[in-house]
């Protein structure tokens, strides 16, 4: 990996995270009075002025954007109305939760979805193949919010085997990571199978079967290895769309983790809460595509050259 | 490519019996969508203390006055589905053409006018992958509060960019031949070229796009009015029944079952439409 390639994609995702900052502050200063969604409804006038001075929003706009973006590197968003605490504290102490379950959900992706991906692309076109991308279809076409109802209904209100909310055991994580797992199994399987298909019909591996190796030794050596790359770019993209999905599922499981804590701050205009949370699920789309940039030149060297 | 699903008389023949049925299912939803009155005589938001919880017609207290049962509201469940068809199909509607409009107009900007256009529009793209549907939707809801509003303009923010990729990505291939080329030559301006020479050769696979990203928007819709930032109560929708439901799966498991049917036999639908537009419109799948 070259140390031009590692700055190009560290200033990029520095300038995801100032673009964010700055959609943020623009957003907030088309809504009007940034200090409004910062009290609670109660604050009298002089709580308000105090507030607004001590943010700065009696200044001009470029000195309350620059203000803004200094708070943001600071990760100083203001105080949690409803805890009284600072709001990524507050934040950070529901992010354990959310990771344990998103990290879950992609096992059990994996764990269903590439078997299956990878035996409908070997077995094309036979009933196996259908059964399984129709499958896919149906679990793409099912939001989360319905599936883990439909879960609680079975599991935890009639045969009573899991409990339907809250986040104290391993049990309780077992319903919510089902349940975003198997929409993302969807998604993985789909994409495992294109994948597997497209270098099965390469001249390599044409050429690896001509000169006769083994089957398995095919497979694994030249199949899946290839087939890795565009499966990692999607196991990225899907760890992202976890994360939003686990705002979804902690709300159905009551599941005591980001998500269902900034749409809770959200019911009580915990607005410095909500923004916190935000910025911080934001950071870790950013970092994990990060993280991901740097791992593509160690699986195929032909990337860092590319533009 | 094997050549039995791509031979000429399939291609053809574009309603094959799944693609069929999921025309139907469209069809019906739209009509809830836009005439539910016509559909259901029962009112979607009176309530009546009285009939609530009532189960579907068949089970024991259930009525055929109440086909699929009250809520905890004794409100009709039938009518609040054929009445929560409209903001799902709204939303997505209008969503998917704003986006589209939106994502097609900077992706040609941005490939027609060269690099400083083309900088600041795979910035923009890059941001968003930092800032998707739901952070956007939940920060809108927290500054200008939860509604319908809401959620077609975090769609719109959120949704624009494939387009615009697609769309910069085909005239740079397009732009190099001949057909561009010569009525540059004979001296169409930009917008002429663009609209009449450009843009009916992407059609196809805007259409592709824009069809699955309809059955995503109808999800997300749904998904917000579940998590209460979109239709607000006690208006209908799919979603915010859903997140009704929650609190009754013990007693009244109809509450929460209807609702979903609903939606994933409209998402399904028009997925299946999608994937097979996509055989019939997409260069990719159709064998030389």
């Amino acid at each position: 990996m070259t140390l031009q390639y590692f700055l190009r994609k560290l200033s990029q995702a520095i300038l995801i995270v100032w673009g964010v900052s700055t959609i943020v502050f623009i957003a907030v200063r088309l809504s009007g009075d940034p200090v409004a969604l910062m009290v609670s409804d109660t604050a009298g006038a002089e709580q308000v002025q105090a507030l607004r001075r001590a943010y700065g929003f009696d200044r001009s706009i470029p000195e309350q954007y620059l203000a803004f973006l200094e708070r943001v590197a600071r990760g100083d968003f203001g105080e949690s109305l409803r805890f009284n605490l600072p709001a990524l504290s507050v934040a950070l102490d529901r992010l354990p939760a959310t990771l344990v379950l998103a990290a879950s959900s992609m096992a059990v992706a994996v764990l269903i979805g590439f078997p299956a991906g990878i035996l409908a692309a070997i077995r094309r076109n036979t009933w196996l193949d259908r059964v399984a991308m129709m499958l896919a279809l149906l679990g793409q076409s099912t939001p989360t919010f319905w599936s883990g109802l439909l879960a609680i209904l079975l599991f935890a209100a009639w045969w009573r085997i899991l409990p339907a909310s809250g986040g104290e055991t391993w049990r309780h994580l077992i319903l919510p990571a089902c349940t975003l797992g198997w929409f993302s199994a969807a998604k993985a399987s789909r994409v495992l199978r294109s994948a597997v298909m497209e270098v099965l019909s390469a001249d390599f591996v044409r050429t690896a079967r001509a000169k006769g190796v083994p089957q398995s030794a095919v497979f694994l050596k030249h199949v899946l290895r290839n087939a890795l790359i565009s499966v990692t770019a999607m196991l990225t993209l899907e760890f992202q769309l976890l994360l939003g999905g686990a705002i979804i599922t902690e709300t159905v499981f009551a599941y005591p983790g980001m998500g269902r804590l900034v749409i809770q701050a959200v019911g009580t205009r915990d607005y410095p809460l909500v923004q916190a949370v935000v910025f911080l699920f934001s950071f870790l789309l950013v970092l994990s595509n990060f993280l991901v940039d740097l791992l593509y030149p160690l699986m195929d060297p032909r990337i860092t050259r590319e533009r | 490519m094997s050549a039995d699903a791509h031979s000429p008389t399939m291609r053809n023949r574009f309603w094959t019996p799944g693609p069929l049925i999921a025309l139907a299912v469209l069809a019906i939803a739209s009509l809830w969508a836009v005439a539910p009155s016509l559909l259901t005589g029962a009112n979607p938001v009176r309530t009546r203390l009285m009939e609530n919880f009532q189960p579907i017609a068949g089970l024991p207290g259930g009525s055929l006055a109440h086909p699929l049962g009250t809520d905890g509201l004794g409100r009709d469940l039938f009518a609040r589905i054929v009445y929560g068809a409209r903001p799902s199909l709204l939303v997505g509607s209008i969503s998917v053409v704003l986006a589209g409009l939106l994502g097609v107009g900077v992706g040609l900007l941005a490939g027609y006018f060269g690099r400083l256009w083309d900088l600041i529009l795979m910035g923009i793209a890059d941001i968003q992958l930092g800032f998707p549907f739901l952070l956007m939707a939940i920060t809108l809801a927290a500054i200008i509060g939860p509604g319908l509003h809401t959620a077609v303009i975090a769609l719109v923010l959120t949704g624009w960019v494939p387009y615009a990729r697609l769309a910069r990505a085909e005239l740079l291939t397009m732009r190099e031949q001949q057909f561009v080329q010569a009525a540059q030559a004979a001296g169409g301006s930009p917008i002429r070229i663009m609209l009449r020479h450009i843009l009916p050769n992407l059609l196809p696979t805007l259409i592709v796009v824009a069809t699955f990203s309809f059955a995503q928007m109808i999800i997300m819709e749904s998904a917000l009015s579940f998590l209460g930032l979109g239709v607000q109560p006690p208006r209908p929708s799919w979603g915010s029944m859903l997140s009704d439901a929650r609190n009754y799966l013990t007693t009244a498991w109809w509450i929460g079952v209807f609702p979903g049917i609903a939606i994933v036999a409209t998402v399904l639908s028009v997925n299946v439409i999608g994937e097979r537009l996509r055989e019939v419109l997409d260069p990719r799948f159709r064998s030389a």
